[in-house]
């Protein structure tokens, strides 16, 4: 049989075996011949470091009223801390997570959306972050309380999938802004109307009343500067008079499908939506009603709704680090928001449930979603892992929370 | 608000990294009792072998397909309750300057019956070749079960396998006269070890490929992420704890023993016993206190090459695989296959004709993606060199760029449209390895394995490589070498040799 026959030798069958022995000890010689320094890595670790720090130590360096609720807030480095020498890059339409101990002594993070473009913000050496504080918002409100120029913060890298991609999108875009949610389309429109000249954009944004129309110079400047690739269309639920506010057209009522189908112009469009909960909800229904269909519809929600109901509390037991916590919380609150009123600072990024920064395993009782939440890994819905930021409580809970690794740590 | 610490918990091994490596060491550990502590700077178990979600779809981070028998047959046990997906066929090989357009089905013999029907005359060198890669593997299954191994038996039933053990790839096939063409067709896996067949230990691709072909592949339900989250539950229930978030920061050694690991936190976790699944690169150039270091630790990691990395383009497509025209699971697209040539072209980004790997998902598994879409991942090979020079506020444009020379790559080579159909996009480059598992230099592999770095000569030379008591490594960069395999269970050697240096 030619099986047992076979024999293959390369140079030779004891040359063949001489050199089975002695790659073993090349393995030593080799060893020995090289260098004793110590090794350092070389190559991506630099872009990892410039793209991904750890944690940005930035200052307040000016801030400016964009009306009586909302700030916008330029931070530069603050070179006094080791290594802070310039802001980490980013795509318009990302976010940084801002970290601030409150003066109940609570650390708490909140998400905010850069609202310069990249050119301007490398141009600077600074991010431009807008920041509505009022009713309904107590935490941002108690975060911006005490700013001011010369504030040090600690910021994230900067996250988030909220951007524009010429190899997905159409080269016709909508976008639409309610509330606060305008900030990352102020960042963007800049950005696609000086870089992608074959792009336009219908911009529709959504406020109460003209003050709340945030930037609208901007975006008036950039209509006028930009004809047939920038339109604005500014859309107001509450008022319609705009006499001596806005020097543009304005529509009234909510962002309707006659509205998007304006925007849409019978073109193939990538949507991108950012805004409350509420008003993504009912963009979808307005979808449906008109016979929209789009390319793809790419979301930035600000934030999942929820305050204390009042309704018996539950227990929630928190495993943390090798520690365990006992805390109580409302029924009609995410499990991180009642984390963070236990004090317990644990991680949290996006709070819509689409990144898993703030990943936890529930190992007793009963939460739900509101909605699933789309960061979701399938696996981890199986066994039981869960995302603290969407889920609120059912029952009394067992969870295990890591700590928070990033910029709520002081090192 | 009320605290509580559990009365004894200090561990007895501390395991550094929750890649497969890590976690199936801890899996074996706590499984005989054993307390394991598993320490892991990511908020996720699995490093590599993960999944994320963008939109409607749950991408696969990393493997390709699970190869092998002994891999499945390990992850198969009770504990896991993992669902796996047979993957239809080994490749489509496309070579775009020949017009090469070859099926390569599983199964020894249907491999070779295809290559000798698609290159006349080569059935001789053909069955040559394949059964020297079954005495490589048979010979390494041996030496496995037999420690130590009986040398005469060695020599008489594995002639081959010793006479080709210190070969290169490239050396076995001259040996045998196998043709240029039929190398074309062989070659292909190449990619998967990552060197060219002129550099890579014959022995090591001979296993990796009989194996794959004898037994075929698999992929799970759930994507990779689906073996992590199996084995930190099987950990945490076994009575191991593992810790998310836990950056190691130093490793803490005394008089050539380990004694223990301070996090970047602060806090500082003694313990006689630890299992490292971060590189020996990582370990003695960053963890471990210079002054502890010997200089035999520093010139062995020197000597040793930290391999290629990976640039990966995420598809999520808006519609199904028969509407795409895309029938094969397995795509491997290239302009030739000489390997050496095409690891040359590693080293550039703009490289036009790349060497990639495009799997299609859902045709190993229907229910990948929901109804009427469909998932593609492109992976090319590259060096973490070409990325160094990058602005980082170019860097966006760069991905870009490569992603879209992927797109255009694979659209030619099959004649498929899926530009249109592009509902989300991510990519993956040598930067995004090294930010969320800390690679070195953002490689995907460990170390290269030349044939004085093969398994032989790393299984060998272990014990004498040993500087510090207390201390073992798994994964990648381990005696096994890399993949998903070898990775995963190197961890259940570190294991062994753990419990038996605690019993000692
Ligand atoms: C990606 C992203 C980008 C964003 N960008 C911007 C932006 O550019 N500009 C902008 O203005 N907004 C932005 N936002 C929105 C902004 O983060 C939220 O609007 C804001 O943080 C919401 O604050 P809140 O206090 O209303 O709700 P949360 O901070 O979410 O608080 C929710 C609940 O916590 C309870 N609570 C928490 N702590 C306490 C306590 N100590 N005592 C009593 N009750 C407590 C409150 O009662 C409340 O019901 C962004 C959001 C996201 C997700
Ligand atoms: S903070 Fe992003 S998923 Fe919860």
């Amino acid at each position: 049989m030619k099986k047992d026959t076979l024999k293959v030798t390369i140079r030779g069958p004891l040359r063949d075996l001489w050199r089975f022995i002695s790659h073993i000890s090349e393995r030593r010689r080799i060893f020995r011949h090289s260098s004793a320094e110590r090794p350092g890595e070389k190559h991506s670790i630099r872009l990892r470091e410039s793209l991904h720090p750890e944690v940005q130590y930035l200052l307040v360096d000016k801030i400016q009223a964009e009306n009586d609720s909302t700030n916008s807030y330029t931070l530069i480095p603050d070179t006094s801390q080791p290594g802070s020498i310039s802001i980490a890059a980013f795509s318009a339409g990302q976010y940084l997570s801002v970290e601030v101990q409150l003066e109940s002594g609570l650390r708490i993070s909140r998400p905010y959306s850069i609202s310069n473009s990249p050119e301007e913000a490398r141009r600077d050496n600074a991010y431009v972050i807008t920041i509505k504080t009022g009713k309904n918002s107590f935490i941002p409100e108690e975060m911006v309380k005490n700013w001011e120029v010369g504030t040090a913060l600690k910021v994230s890298d900067p996250w988030g999938q909220f951007y524009h991609n010429p190899l997905r999108d159409t080269e016709h875009l909508v976008f639409i802004a309610g509330g606060s949610g305008i900030t990352p389309f102020r960042s963007m429109v800049s950005d696609i109307l000086s870089n992608q000249e074959n792009i336009s954009i219908v911009l529709v944004q959504g406020a109460a009343v003209p003050e709340e129309l945030l930037f609208s110079d901007f975006f008036l400047n950039m209509e006028q500067s930009n004809p047939g690739r920038f339109k604005w269309i500014p859309v107001l639920s509450e008022t319609t008079d705009t006499e001596g506010i806005i020097k543009h057209t304005v529509l009234t009522g909510f962002i309707n499908g006659v509205i998007l189908a304006d925007a849409m112009n019978s073109r193939e469009s990538s949507l991108f939506i950012c805004g409350p909960q509420a008003m993504h909800s009912y963009i979808d229904k307005e979808l449906v009603k008109a016979n929209l269909k789009t390319k793809m519809i790419r979301r930035e929600n600000y934030g999942i709704p929820g305050s204390p109901s009042g309704k018996e509390p539950v227990k929630i037991t928190v495993k943390m680090a090798g520690s365990t916590h006992i805390i109580s919380a409302d029924r009609d609150e995410t499990v991180l928001v009642a984390l963070e009123r236990g004090g317990l600072n644990p991680p949290s990024r996006c709070r819509t449930g689409s990144c898993g920064w703030c990943r936890g395993s529930l190992l007793k009782g009963k939460t739900r979603y509101d909605k699933e939440p789309e960061g979701l890994r399938s696996a981890d819905r199986n066994a039981g892992y869960f995302h603290p930021c969407a889920a609120k409580p059912e029952s009394n809970l067992v969870v295990d929370i890591p700590a928070n690794p990033g910029i709520n740590t002081d090192k | 608000m009320n605290s509580e610490t559990v009365a004894d918990d200090s561990p007895e091994v501390v395991v550094i990294g929750s890649g497969l490596g890590g976690l199936c060491a801890a899996y074996e550990l706590s499984k005989k009792g054993i307390r394991v502590l598993v320490l892991e700077r990511h908020n996720l178990p699995g490093g590599f072998s993960t999944s994320f979600v963008r939109g409607r779809f749950e991408f696969e981070t990393s493997l390709h397909e699970l190869g092998g028998a002994s891999a499945y047959e390990y992850l198969k046990n009770d504990d896991f309750q993992l669902e796996f997906k047979k993957v239809p066929e080994a490749y489509r090989l496309l070579l775009t300057e020949n017009g090469t357009d070859f099926l390569a089905p599983f199964g020894i013999k249907e491999f070779s019956d295809a290559i000798i029907k698609a290159v006349p005359g080569s059935e001789g060198p053909v069955k040559d070749f394949m059964k020297v890669c079954e005495e490589s593997f048979n010979a390494f299954t041996y030496l496995g079960d037999n420690s130590p191994p009986d040398p005469r038996l060695l020599f008489k039933k594995y002639g081959n396998f010793i006479r080709t053990g210190a070969a290169v790839t490239d050396e076995v096939a001259d040996a045998v006269k196998l043709p240029q063409a039929a190398r074309d067709l062989i070659y292909p896996y190449w990619c998967y070890l990552g060197v060219a067949t002129d550099k890579v230990s014959f022995s090591l691709w001979a296993s990796m490929i009989y194996s794959y072909l004898n037994f075929g592949a698999y992929i799970p339900k759930g994507r990779s992420h689906a073996f992590s989250v199996s084995f930190a539950r099987a950990i945490t229930e076994a009575g191991g704890e593992i810790r998310y978030n836990a950056e190691v920061s130093k490793l803490n050694t005394a008089e050539g023993r380990v004694n223990g690991v301070t996090l970047n936190s602060g806090e500082t976790i003694n313990c006689p016993h630890i299992v490292s699944n971060v590189s020996p690169h990582h370990v003695f150039g960053n963890l471990i206190d210079p002054a502890q270091v010997p200089s035999k630790a520093y010139k062995m990691v020197n000597a040793r090459k930290p391999g290629f990395s990976f640039f990966v383009v995420f598809l999520g497509l808006d519609a199904d695989r028969e509407t795409l025209g895309l029938t094969d699971y397995s795509y491997f697209i290239a302009p030739h296959m000489d390997t050496t040539r095409l690891v040359e072209s590693l080293k550039n980004r703009h490289d036009p004709n790349p060497m990639q790997a495009t799997i299609c998902l859902n045709a190993a598994d229907e229910s990948a993606s929901p109804q009427g879409t469909t998932i593609l991942s492109i992976t090319a090979g590259t060096d973490p060199k070409a990325w160094e020079d990058i602005d980082p506020w170019d860097y966006p444009r760069a991905k870009e760029e490569f992603a879209d020379l992927l797109i255009r790559q694979f659209e030619k080579a099959t004649g498929t449209e899926i530009r249109s159909h592009i509902e989300e996009i991510e990519t993956a480059s040598p930067e995004t390895f090294s930010r969320y598992t800390a690679a070195w230099d953002g490689t995907v592999y460990g170390y290269e394995p030349a044939p004085w770095d093969g398994i032989i000569p790393r299984v060998l030379a272990d014990n004498k490589e040993r500087f510090f008591k207390g201390l073992q490594f798994c994964g990648g960069n381990a005696s096994r070498t890399y993949g998903f395999g070898s990775s995963m269970l190197s961890g259940k050697t570190a294991a062994e040799k753990t419990i038996a240096e605690m019993n000692s």
